[in-house]
């Protein structure tokens, strides 16, 4: 199913294949989903403010190097890109030109496509981590950081 | 100063037609009325044309220009803020980013000036089409009912809980 409104927020979906895979939600967010915990929204907050979950012991502020610290209590490790590989689970992180992060997707282990939470609205499959980067309207910005782990397929009966 | 029309000119935005008078219009062409804006004067004095426009004008001067009506209504702002917010910020994943746009800041500031009247309107929100409205919240009443909640439906929940108490809500208002 296309959404012309998504495709117009962005435009490079529009030139490579994408699914929309859930209603809209906003009650978890992108760093949740990549977790694989979609039931809260992990946000640092410049002050305390109930609603939003962030991990204890992560201190810091809104950038890039704290995203990945708590990536990294997940078990992933920076990598060099978001090639597939069988076996390992990806995500890549995206910034403003600030350098502020702006979303992180996640590498379908079995497809090798990317899904994502698209803020409040609908999870969406990628084929390319490319599709959501851009400065122009509500695009994410630049992929500035792979990460990865193990990861292995759940086992089929 | 630009001429639009034969009968028209505009400068910085302002617009004033000439009207001519039938009786009057002959080979020599004599101005017989002017619909300006203020800026005529100054223009009159520009051009041999408009200083003779600046003549005819004068006497009319004391005629008070008809104002437009102009109606402020705080629930459509509000309406229009959240629209653009929403619109805004939907795809937005960082939360600081969304709560930093223009629309939201504005909708803060709003409430700290109309807090009785913009607080149930956010509640409403809050209960009708859940969103991020808890930043929001804390900034005008400068209290956080949801503290310690980490879930959006927790944080739901106490704030329309508290907006009850304190008779904020809209159904304790209409219940009363």
């Amino acid at each position: 199913m296309r959404d012309p409104l998504l495709e117009s927020k962005f435009p490079k979906l529009s030139s490579g294949g994408y699914s929309i895979e859930s209603r809209q939600d906003g009650s978890y967010n992108c760093v949740a989903f990549a977790i694989g915990n979609p039931t809260r929204n992990w946000q640092w907050m410049p002050y305390p403010t109930g609603g939003y979950y962030w991990p204890p012991g992560i201190e810091g502020d809104d950038t890039i190097q704290t995203w990945t610290k708590v990536f990294s209590i997940h078990g992933y490790r920076q990598c060099e890109n978001g090639d597939f590989e069988p076996g390992v689970e990806k995500i890549v992180l995206y910034t403003d030109p600030d350098g502020v992060p702006t979303h992180v997707a996640r590498q379908d282990i079995a497809r090798g496509t990317w899904i994502s939470k698209l803020g409040k609205g609908h999870d969406i499959q990628h084929d390319q981590y490319e599709a959501l980067e851009g400065f122009d309207g509500h695009e994410y910005g630049v992929a500035v950081r792979f990460m990865s782990r193990p990861r292995t397929l759940p086992a089929s009966n | 100063m630009h001429r639009i029309t034969n009968h028209s000119f505009e400068s910085e935005g302002f617009r004033a037609h000439l009207f001519l008078s039938k009786k009057k219009r002959s080979r020599r062409t004599r101005w017989a009325y002017i619909a300006s804006s203020k800026l005529t004067t100054v223009l009159a004095e520009e051009s041999q044309t408009w200083r003779s426009v600046k003549a005819t004008h004068a006497p009319r001067q004391h005629v008070v220009p008809k104002q437009l009506a102009f109606e402020f209504s705080f629930e459509q702002m509000f309406r229009s803020l959240v629209r653009q917010w929403r619109d805004d910020t939907e795809h937005m994943s960082n939360v600081n980013k969304a709560n930093a746009h223009p629309a939201y800041q504005q909708i803060i500031g709003m409430g700290r000036v109309l807090t009785s009247q913009i607080v149930p309107l956010l509640l409403k929100e809050l209960e009708e089409r859940p969103d991020h409205w808890f930043r929001a919240l804390v900034e005008i009443t400068g209290t956080d009912p949801a503290e310690g909640q980490d879930t959006f439906e927790g944080a739901i929940s106490s704030w329309l809980d508290w907006g009850k108490r304190k008779g904020y809500s809209p159904h304790a208002r209409s219940a009363a």
